[in-house]
């Protein structure tokens, strides 16, 4: 499996009054080729600090990438000079935003939005860039294109104007798409037609997605892998599967225990105690240990490594150290353990789990 | 990723021990927020700005009550015989470039010139009045003014602001249509032709000044009791049981004075200005009664020769006006940071 | 937006109706007759005077007939220049005020644009406190201060420019300078604020994330949104400039429609006061329109939806 992106041991902190904010503290993670990687955790987790370290899109200041490496083909894309990250940006690799509503500039046509990038990366002309924005429309499911591509994005629905965000993020046929929660602030109905949109165009251009969000409900529809981030950290990953069914970390255990599913209404919803640590100050050990019913001493004094539970599954918990109790999950997750084998496909996921 | 599984093994059992997560419960209890107005005071106090602000105004304010008596003479008591003098000042009209030692500006001494032994720490003016005194005295007028139309504007304003914001529908709405018209008019216009007919005098310029003034105020009550009144906290310390007394005393009073204090800050150094203003068209405060405005305006009269009659109530007016903008802005900083740039 | 700019001018004739009646009854509320304070004059020649100009009939006859008269553009005749038409001394006082006025604003708006846009590329850096001092100082001294301040160093004591009078380019430095300062201040403030608001808004992202460059972000997409609102302040400004006018013109004696206000209220010259208010109001309230006007035309939202709200 071909690696299109990479990011090792990646550092982000903010330097405000207050004093140094570790957003993210030694990630990593990397893409497969024209696979989707889900990054999942609460908000405040990095997710969005970790993406936008990737676009080259930090504030600085407040913002720096203090240490890592971000491999994008033979570039590392952290110490790449501002110019040559411009030319990357919104050609090679994309990205999309949370909040359809106020990612579009209100006053201009979202046609001019859409022909900005085309003609910086790909050298055409205005009527060049009009005709391909209209094709872009058309490709996003966005009917009578023609006529909508001289209006303004007020005239747009929410659902609508995401479709316009993403045909801007894919004009130039990105090699990376990074969406950043990009259904969460819509109607449900509208998340799913998204989701869909997003999948169908996976297939027809290929392209790698980063699809990043707080709610485990919509992974299983769209990714191949998991990545579980929390306090700056990721602290599981491995193919959707392996997370949904066989979780290793009390954190993810925790997300999954506050995901609504379907088939079991009956189940509690168990959701994680207390709030993410302040990253101001990140506390010694595991920084989920004070909200972890099943921590041990160690968790308070040492983090713990990624423990290996498979070729394409690990956790950063001190539960799988071989000097540990062994633990009871809780019983929902439990029954999700047992109920389904690892191998059987899972109903709803991306073509039934295509995952290497 | 590697692991490095073998110098784990060496670490000792009693680590695998359930922890203690006591800290949970720590958790939730802090971060329970501090009061409103402790919370803005302490930002404001970091506001270097606004404190010089405040500063200012106390020195100002403690001058306008102490500065006219702090010397022999009244503020109209007049001696031709000592007219024009430039400032004279004990042990500063030694240090040159402060230009204190009573020497005009075509280089002689006047008081030697006019045969002056005392010393006026400001001058004096065409009459021989001293200036010190009524330069304070007149900034007490000014700040009478001030606060005096400030407060009328509040009164009327919250009144009219929180009855249209109360009420709502047809009350809101006449009551606005007639803002509407209000605004339509400039208020200049309005303050020129209301002292027209009244006699120019404190208490007419003070009633002028509140004629639109209170306009402003009553826009931003009503702003704000409308916002509070659909605000989240509002409804859920309503579902949550709270009487709307405690709703109105915790949630709604502290935010609406915030922002009335705020209003009020801008109101005040508006209204000197337009107090000064009216001088300046014949429309100010009457001799033997001096404003600031007034006694700049006076002092124009002779500005190319006696320049200091302009210069110290110009600097006065000028610190009165800065210090209320920036205590004006650390107060909406500190009372609102989100809006803090 | 046709059917939105009928309803504002219809509102704007109602509301300088308004104005003008209330003019018209406050003015008369006014104890006694201009003639009155005259010890020149004899007791029968105030009453011939009144007579003259109307001033014993019945105040509805006088309020219909004024109301007439300002319909065809006849604002009476001056009681202290022997019966000159008050519509033609504004005529020939204007140009000046105009001049001035028109000089401050645009001078006032490009260096109040350009501080703020600077202030805020430069967020918290020396450049942004220094345009923070400029501003507040701006907005807080008054602008006699500043005219006396320049008109005893630039004009008296160093002879840079002309004290005062209204002779050609020269003249106008200072009074522009004087009435601008408010104009800049509060422009600079406001772009500051509206750049760094923009600046924080998620489209801004959006175009970064197209791999823009830095200058295209800005002038595309910054300065153009920010400044939209910019318009919304214009009202405010004109007041402030009618008021500068007002002061600075007494300052620099200069012969503007200020000057003769300011003169006429000091004698009591009401065909005049009354005139003149009602010139200054339709000028504010025309701005006004005009602002609403072409804040539709220029921000979308607003021109589709039709109109504000
Ligand atoms: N500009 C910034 N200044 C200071 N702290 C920031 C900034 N941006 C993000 N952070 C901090 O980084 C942490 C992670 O934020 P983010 O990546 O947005 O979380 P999420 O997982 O919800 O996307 C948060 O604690 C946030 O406070
Ligand atoms: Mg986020």
């Amino acid at each position: 499996m071909e690696k299109i992106l990479e990011v090792n041991d990646l550092h982000v902190s903010f330097d405000t009054f207050a004093g140094e904010v570790k957003a993210v503290r030694g990630v990593n993670f990397h893409l497969n080729k024209g696979e989707t990687l889900a990054i999942v955790g609460e908000s405040g987790s990095g997710k969005s600090v970790t993406s936008k370290a990737v676009m080259g899109l930090i504030p600085n200041p407040p913002g720096r990438i203090k240490q890592g490496e971000i491999k994008f083909g033979d570039r590392n894309l952290a110490q790449l000079p501002e110019k040559e990250m411009q030319k990357i940006r919104g050609s090679e690799i994309s990205m999309i935003f949370q909040d359809p509503m106020t990612s579009l500039n209100p006053t201009m046509t979202i046609g001019k939005q859409i022909m900005e990038g085309l003609i910086k990366h790909q050298n055409m002309n205005k009527s060049e860039a009009k005709e391909r924005a209209i094709e872009l429309l058309k490709l996003v499911g966005i009917p009578n294109a023609e006529g909508r591509v001289t209006e303004y994005p007020h005239q747009f629905s929410g659902g609508m104007r995401q479709r316009v965000v993403i045909a801007i993020a894919l004009a130039c046929n990105p090699r990376v798409l990074i969406a950043d929660e990009p259904t969460t602030a819509l109607d449900v109905t509208i998340q799913a037609q998204i989701l869909e949109l997003l999948n169908d165009l996976q297939e027809k251009m290929g392209t790698s997605i980063i699809f990043i969000t707080h709610d485990l409900g919509v992974v299983a529809n769209i990714a191949d892998r998991v990545a579980v981030m929390y306090a700056g950290k990721i602290v599981e990953t491995g193919t959707v599967d392996e997370i949904f069914y066989n979780p290793q970390h009390p954190y993810t255990w925790g997300l999954l225990g506050s995901m609504p599913s379907l088939d079991s209404t009956d189940e509690e919803l168990i959701a994680i105690p207390g709030s993410p640590p302040d990253l101001l100050d990140p506390p010694k050990g595991d920084a989920f240990a004070p909200r972890n019913p099943y921590a041990m001493q160690i968790d308070t004094e040492m983090e713990p490594p990624l423990f290996k539970v498979s070729d394409t599954h690990y956790a950063a918990t001190w539960l799988l150290h071989e000097k540990a109790p062994k633990v009871e999950p809780p019983a929902a997750i439990k029954k999700r353990m047992q109920g389904m084998a690892p191998d059987e496909p899972i109903i709803g996921a991306k073509d039934g789990g295509k995952h290497v | 990723m590697s692991m490095k599984q073998e110098k784990l093994d060496e670490l000792s059992d009693h680590m695998f021990q359930p922890a203690n997560t006591d800290a949970l419960e720590n958790e939730q209890i802090a971060g329970e927020s501090t009061g409103f107005w402790k919370d803005a005071w302490r930002r404001l106090k970091k506001n270097p700005g606004a404190i010089t602000g405040l500063i200012i105004i106390l020195i100002i304010v403690l001058m306008s009550i102490i500065g006219p008596g702090m010397n022999e003479y009244s503020y109209s008591q007049q001696d031709l015989s000592r007219a024009k003098l430039p400032a004279k000042v004990p042990v500063l009209e030694n240090v040159d470039f402060l230009g204190l030692n009573g020497v005009d500006i075509r280089g002689t001494d006047q008081y030697e010139a006019k045969g002056v032994e005392e010393y006026f720490w400001f001058g004096t003016d065409g009459f021989g009045r001293d200036q010190w005194t009524r330069v304070w005295q007149g900034t007490r007028i000014s700040l009478f003014i001030a606060a005096a139309a400030a407060f009328i504007d509040f009164v009327i304003g919250v009144a009219y602001g929180g009855i249209s914001a109360y009420y709502g529908g047809r009350v809101d709405n006449i009551l606005q249509r007639i803002i509407e018209v209000l605004i339509g008019i400039p208020n200049l216009i309005l303050i020129i032709l209301f002292i027209l007919i009244f006699e120019p005098g404190i208490f007419s310029i003070i009633l002028a000044l509140s004629v639109t003034g209170w306009v402003g105020m009553s826009r931003i009550v009503r702003g704000q009791v409308l916002k509070l009144k659909t605000q989240e906290f509002v409804l859920a310390s309503r579902t949550l049981g709270a009487t709307s007394g405690r709703v109105i005393g915790k949630h709604l009073i502290p935010n609406v004075l915030g922002q009335i204090i705020i209003t009020t800050m801008f109101t005040i150094p508006n209204a000197i200005f337009f107090e000064a203003f009216l001088s300046f068209i014949g429309l100010g405060i009457r001799p033997p009664e001096a404003s600031l405005g007034s006694i700049i305006n006076d002092g124009f009269k002779s500005l190319q020769i006696y320049p200091h009659l302009v210069l110290w109530p110009s600097i006065i007016i000028s610190l009165i006006m800065i210090a209320f903008n920036l205590l004006g802005d650390g107060l909406r900083d500190a009372f609102d940071p989100k809006l803090r740039k | 937006m046709g059917r939105y700019i009928g309803g504002r001018v219809v509102s704007m004739v109602i509301t300088f109706l308004i104005i003008a009646s209330l003019t018209f009854f406050l003015m008369k509320l006014l104890p006694g007759t201009p003639f009155n304070n005259q010890e020149k004059l004899t007791d029968t020649q105030i009453v011939q005077l009144n007579e003259k100009y109307g001033l014993n009939d019945p105040v509805a006859v006088q309020y219909f007939s004024y109301m007439k008269n300002l319909f065809v553009g006849d604002l009476g005749v001056s009681f202290q220049q022997d019966g000159r038409e008050v519509s033609t001394i504004i005529g020939e006082r204007i140009g000046p005020s105009a001049y001035l006025g028109f000089q401050s604003i645009v001078l006032g708006t490009i260096v109040g644009l350009f501080l703020g846009i600077i202030a805020a590329l430069r967020h918290n850096s020396f450049l942004d406190y220094g345009t923070m001092v400029i501003a507040v100082l701006g907005i807080s001294i008054p602008n006699f201060v500043i005219a006396g301040l320049m008109q005893y160093w630039l004009g008296v004591k160093w002879e840079l420019l002309p004290v005062a009078y209204w002779d050609g380019f020269a003249y106008t430095i200072m009074p522009t300078i004087a009435i601008a300062s408010i104009v800049v201040a509060t422009i600079a403030r406001f772009m500051r604020t509206e750049m760094l608001e923009v600046l924080g808004q998620d489209y801004i992202t959006t175009a970064k994330a197209k791999g823009l460059s830095s200058t295209a972000v800005v002038i595309r997409h910054t300065i153009r949104n920010a400044s939209i609102p910019i318009i919304t302040i214009m009202g405010p400004l004109v007041v402030a400039l009618m008021t500068g006018t007002l002061v600075i013109e007494q300052i620099f004696v200069i012969p503007g429609l200020g000057e003769k206000f300011v003169n006429s209220i000091m004698t009591n010259d009401f065909p005049i006061i009354m005139g003149t208010t009602l010139f200054y109001s339709l000028l504010f309230i025309v701005v006004i329109l005009l602002v609403d006007i072409m804040y539709g035309i220029i921000d979308p939202r607003i021109r589709l939806a039709g109109g504000k709200d």
